[in-house]
């Protein structure tokens, strides 16, 4: 029943898409009717495809064995919020989510008047919903998540024990809110390229959602980040998987498309540059999903993976590409560089800002994709290893940690002023001040190249928030500057920037002055790690909802006093047999003391221990980061385009 | 300076910058690469350079020693290599599935310093599966 109704749901959504391109597309019709009818059947697109995202999730909570994807993901004794959430822990699901979001986006096109021209409105709806067309073939013909299966089997296979997490029920719908968030830059890209008719402010409709993509994707690459390092066990926060790379892009692309929106807004140039922006960052979005979803590069992260899908998502992918780069190509107007050229200028800044984030993102790309080039040329298979990344990637860092926060501190139009230089000499002085001190107060035994990357963390942290006192410093008295209305939005940007510096400074400390034993521990043995004794006491065990846990008892103990009891698990899934690895982590300040246990046996263990200094900063930073953009979002300036080209 | 020569010097800047990052690309990769094989492909002989060797876990092959630490056989139907880990296997290791080990040949033991772990139960490395096939 379920598996006949949600097919059906599916197929009236194409029909609805259909409508929606041809009521969009044919000149018969007056202009009015054109726009009414295209809007209510893209309307429809998102309630059927809406209705039948419900019905998926009720056939997860009822348990309804005769679909497919429930059967093979899904088991009557797993907990409720698993089986709602559940539905993203596979492949078809999670590509009917994907779908979801698109068509939440086309929702918020058709509802959104912001004095856009009909005409270009009418061109993102049909762009929005080709998309969403292409997508309901590939589910239908490739994905089905309501394929049927006879006879009903009494008992589903199970989700994925490692899935079975908190991380499940945020992380994917945050990634792809981001992903697919930025489809709606590229429809509305796509849709003025098309009619190349500019008023000043598509910038102001797009800005929006390059904003609220941002931030789900941060939030999303977060989270990720933090589940793989409690979860999985590995004590690590980021390893250049394919996968995560493949998130990274898009986030550096929109990185850069942000500045470049409030470059173009403010100064009016570099106009077809921003929409290629727009257009890339979409790209990536399409290029990480083909890449997780056809398996052509070994990942942690691939479902079980079928070539068919690959090649699908492939054509999607490069029809996609090729079509918007076309339009861009044909519309790319000669940009006139008659205006003094003034280098020590905001827009200036941004445009250096926008250079090294592409070379990150060709760095980064290259080295992804270079395993299957090499196969493709020699055969040879091959891994790049994270230190290439890591590699290439610190020099940029360098330069973009050095330049950050000079750009903010200078005039949209006028040279570089007096008024600049001081507040960098501030901001200089005070942090060489703050990491001599440091160096006294926590000495770690800093290496030059280390401590340079310290410093430049601080540096762009105390020069955001010199950034925010007042530019006339008799305004210092009435109130603080950066709490104005007017001022909000700057005020966002700024948090951003210094929570970068946070994310930077615990990156650069726990990767460098972290401490690692791999070790066998007799019961009562113990070990010193950094400041800290850690003891191993034995083991017990504790009953979950579908799992047992064999807990290992340590305790912390620090200047001979207990501070802590740390439990890491292995825990046994009842009806899968599965086992997982649970991390015990202990804070400690900001940083963590991490235990994950290997082989368990009577008169031994393996215990994998850690002592991670200012681990927690890199998500402070990287929530603090989204924070402050959303700051940005909800108090965006509405004042437009001060200067125009 | 004039505009037309400002402008010069920045893009010059630009392209010199770019370079250098070609040419950091190109050395950071040669040095950072590490190659695949299967245990009938390996040549023992040439040691001490990081690889990852893939196969199957064969059977009855795992061993927790006392004091060497795991020892476990990666098998691909025609060749095996003897691997010693001194770590925490990942959950999904188990005897006769694929499994991929990262180390250094010593005294015709793979020295293993990582075993590449995967989500999913069902799925089997790209590269392991592709050098079983032929097999």
């Amino acid at each position: 029943m379920i598996a006949l109704t949600g097919n059906l749901l599916l197929s009236f959504a194409l029909l609805s898409s259909i409508a929606t391109l041809i009521f969009a597309k044919i000149p018969a019709i007056n202009a009015h009717k054109k726009y009414k009818f295209a809007c209510l059947f893209g309307i429809f697109q998102f309630l059927f495809i809406l209705f039948s995202y419900f019905l998926l999730t009720y056939g997860f909570v009822v348990s309804d064995f005769s679909l497919v994807t429930v059967w093979q993901n899904s088991e009557i004794q797993k907990p409720l919020i698993y089986k709602i959430t559940g539905v993203w822990g596979n492949h078809e699901g999670s590509m009917l989510l994907w779908l979801l979001i698109l068509s939440i986006c086309l929702f918020f096109i058709i509802k959104y008047d912001g004095k856009i021209p009909k005409r270009v409105q009418l061109n993102t709806i049909a762009i929005q919903t080709s998309i969403i067309f292409a997508f309901l073939l590939f589910i239908l013909f490739t994905s089905n998540p309501f394929a049927l299966q006879l006879p009903i089997p009494i008992d589903g296979v199970g989700l994925n024990t490692l899935l079975q997490d908190p991380g499940l029920i945020i992380h994917p719908p945050l990634l792809y809110i981001g992903y697919v968030g930025y489809s709606v830059l590229f429809s509305y890209s796509v849709a003025i390229m098309l009619e190349n008719k500019l008023t000043d402010n598509w910038a102001r409709w797009i800005e929006k959602w390059a904003y609220i993509s941002w931030t789900a994707l941060t939030l999303g690459i977060c989270i990720g980040s933090w589940w793989a390092y409690y979860e999985l066990g590995w004590g690590g926060w980021w390893f250049w998987d394919p996968v995560e790379n493949a998130s990274l892009l898009p986030w550096i692309t929109g990185t850069a498309l942000i500045h470049s929106l409030l470059n173009y807004k403010s100064t009016g140039q570099h106009r077809d540059w921003t929409l290629l922006l727009s257009i890339l960052t979409f790209s990536f979005s399409l290029i990480g999903t083909f890449l997780v979803r056809s398996g052509i590069l070994t990942s942690v992260h691939s479902f079980a993976s079928d070539p068919q899908r690959g090649l699908w998502i492939l054509i999607i992918l490069s029809f996609f590409i090729f079509f918007s780069l076309f339009i861009f190509l044909r519309n790319l107007q000669k940009e006139s560089e008659k205006k003094d050229f003034v280098f020590l200028r905001r827009g200036t800044f941004i445009l250096i800002n926008n250079y090294l984030l592409m070379v990150s993102v060709v760095v980064i790309f290259f080295g992804m994709m270079y395993p299957l080039l090499l196969e493709a040329i020699t055969g040879d298979r091959i891994t790049v290893g994270p230190k290439y990344f890591n590699i290439v990637i610190a020099p940029l860092v360098i330069l973009i940690a050095i330049l950050m926060p000079i750009g903010p501190n200078l005039s949209w139009k006028d040279n570089w002023t007096q008024f600049a230089v001081k507040r960098l000499m501030i901001s200089f002085v005070i942090t060489i001040f703050l990491i001599i001190a440091m160096q006294l107060v926590i000495y770690e035994n800093a290496d030059a190249f280390h401590l340079l990357l310290i410093s430049l963390a601080v540096w762009i942290f105390i020069a955001s928030i010199v950034d925010l006192l007042p530019r006339n410093l008799s305004e210092f008295r009435i109130e603080f500057s950066g709490l104005k209305r007017k001022n909000l939005p700057i005020t966002g940007s700024r948090i951003t920037h210094m929570a970068f510096g946070i994310m930077l400074f615990g990156i650069i400390y726990a990767s460098a002055y972290s401490e690692n034993k791999d070790l066998k521990m007799n019961l009562g043995d113990k070990i010193q790690i950094d400041k800290f004794e850690l003891q191993y006491d034995g083991f017990g065990t504790h009953i979950g909802e579908n799992y047992d846990d064999l807990q290992i008892n340590f305790s912390l103990i620090k200047d001979d006093k207990k501070i802590a009891n740390m439990t890491p698990a292995k825990r046994f899934f009842r009806k899968s047999g599965d086992i997982t690895t649970e991390a015990s982590i202990q804070k400690y300040y900001f940083d963590h003391m991490y235990i994950t246990v290997g082989e368990v046996q009577e008169q031994f263990i393996y215990a994998s221990v850690s002592y991670k200094p200012f681990v927690r900063f890199i998500w402070l930073g990287g929530f603090l980061m989204a924070f402050g953009v959303l700051f940005k979002t909800l108090f965006r300036s509405k004042i437009f385009g001060t200067t125009n080209a | 300076m004039t505009n037309k020569a400002k402008r010069l010097y920045f893009y010059t800047t630009a392209t010199l910058l770019s370079a250098f990052a070609v040419a950091l690309v190109l050395i950071a990769l040669d040095e950072n690469i590490i190659y695949f094989y299967s245990p009938s492909e390996v040549n023992q002989s040439e040691a001490a350079t990081l690889i990852r060797v893939g196969g199957l876990v064969k059977d009855g092959s795992l061993k927790i020693d006392n004091d060497l630490g795991i020892k476990f056989i990666i098998e691909d139907n025609i060749a095996e290599v003897s691997v010693i880990y001194n770590g925490i296997l990942p959950d999904l290791f188990r005897e006769g599935q694929g499994v991929i080990a990262e180390g250094k040949f010593i005294d015709n033991f793979f020295i293993a310093n990582e075993i590449v772990a995967k989500h999913d139960e069902n799925y089997m490395p790209k590269e392991v599966y592709e050098s079983l096939k032929n097999k």
